[in-house]
């Protein structure tokens, strides 16, 4: 494990050449949450481009702007990225979140970890 | 079924009801279950905002409101966010009596899922005697249904009194049968004239639709490269220029080359902001072989230079 960074938000860390971002209990995510989380995570990457690992059981509810912000801004410097969660509910959130806001980088969710992992590893090409 | 979960299912009949009458603010209570209902209620919630934003989109195209056709919803705090005043429209549509809300604490009327954010406004309020903000926030009305509102809070302060005070106010256009009304609206306001002036409609068939998606997708996925001229583009998803200039147009609000220049610009932000990559690798990232041009596109975007958005960040 190289380095790890926490806010009050997520907690990153890099492993195996992958950025795992880990969200922490969320009520509800605003526009300014979502701008800080992306700012924060790209910030902790220090120009490099990376595979990205969401875990996003923590977030409980999101406004739209919110959702649109992280679809939109959310992959910048992410070669692809992962969302795992394995709450019944994340299957309808997310989907839903996804089919709406297509991402300019290959994503996808899974609800185990292996799984997401071996699908970052897949889609690792060099930028 | 267990009772708690019938008046779950209740709630989001009242929401589906909410749709039906035009209300898109409302919104299912959400819970702590992880359950199929709970699901539902986050999908519904999810496409209630999705039309919301179509809707208001549509109908600042459409339509002209005038003051009277607005809600203004207003809460005067005093210092410790108690509530001193309110206008009559939140009796109106929040359905409270004046005695239940006055010297109430604001956090009354708030869903419990957005106290974290109302503590933190709150205390920036407290640190800043000229905040000013917007915020959209969740109020629950008498029956705690909860009702989604585009908040812009004030902080009141006069020099010469320690009396800080706080406005949260709230001004909508009325939105209760705006579907069925919407007709009637547009009617009136088209005239042969303006009928003949109006683009043609060439986004009726779901097919033409996808392949306006896809075009759309292939732009966001693709901002480092450059973008093929119109018939090209065109071509190369199996449409013609016509279709794809209008559709485009009628689909996403904004032409083709506009969208893909808004789309780089906001790539070019976030890099800007948030890493030292120099100016000139990132106009590259965002599809620009000559920095000067990019300077000039993001001045124009956001009224500053990428290096002054850098300094200010």
């Amino acid at each position: 494990m190289d380095r790890i960074h926490e806010t009050i938000y997520c907690k990153y860390w890099i492993a195996d050449g992958i950025l795992f971002c880990l969200y922490k209990p969320i009520a509800y995510i605003t526009l300014q949450i979502a701008r800080n989380i992306v700012s924060s995570r790209i910030r902790f990457q220090e120009n490099e481009t990376f595979l990205v690992f969401c875990d996003t059981r923590g977030i409980k509810d999101s406004s739209k702007p919110a959702r649109d912000y992280l679809a939109r801004e959310g992959s910048t410097l992410a070669k692809a990225l992962v969302i795992f969660d394995d709450r019944k509910l994340s299957n309808s959130m997310l989907h839903y979140y996804l089919v709406r806001n297509k991402p300019s980088v290959p994503t996808a969710i899974f609800n185990e970890r292996e799984d997401a992992l071996e699908f970052l590893k897949s889609n690792d090409i060099n930028i | 079924m267990e009772i708690r979960d019938i008046e779950r299912l209740k709630d989001i009949r009242r929401v589906i009801f909410d749709i039906a009458f035009g209300k898109l603010d409302s919104r299912v209570t959400r819970t702590d279950e992880d359950d199929i209902i709970e699901s539902i209620a986050v999908l519904v919630n999810m496409m209630t905002e999705e039309m919301r934003e179509t809707l208001q989109l549509y109908s600042e195209l459409h339509i002209q409101t005038k003051p009277e056709e607005h809600i203004h919803m207003a809460f005067l705090l005093d210092l410790n966010f108690k509530i001193l005043h309110i206008s009559n429209d939140v009796l109106v549509e929040l359905g409270y009596k004046a005695e239940d809300l006055l010297n109430e604490s604001f956090s009354f009327v708030l869903s419990k899922n957005n106290m974290s954010l109302w503590r933190t406004i709150g205390s920036k309020i407290l640190d800043d005697e000229k905040y000013d903000e917007r915020h959209s926030l969740i109020l629950l009305d008498k029956d705690k249904n909860e009702r989604f509102c585009s908040c812009i809070i004030t902080s009141l302060f006069s020099t010469g009194s320690y009396n800080q005070q706080t406005l949260v106010s709230i001004y909508e256009p009325v939105k209760q049968g705006r579907m069925l009304e919407d007709t009637g609206v547009n009617k009136r306001g088209t005239d042969e004239n303006q009928r003949s002036k109006k683009p043609p409609n060439v986004v009726t068939n779901a097919k033409d639709r996808k392949i306006l998606r896809s075009i759309h997708n292939h732009i966001i996925e693709n901002l480092e490269k450059p973008l093929p001229h119109l018939p090209e583009l065109a071509n190369n998803f199996g449409t013609n220029e016509f279709k794809l200039k209008y559709g485009f147009k009628q689909l996403y609000g904004t032409t083709v080359f506009r969208f893909l220049k808004n789309e780089r610009m906001r790539k070019g932000k976030v890099l800007l902001e948030n890493t030292s990559l120099p100016i000139k690798t990132i106009a590259e990232m965002c599809g620009y072989l000559n920095p000067s041009h990019f300077s000039k596109d993001f001045r124009e975007a956001f009224g500053v230079s990428p290096r002054g958005s850098r300094v200010v960040n």
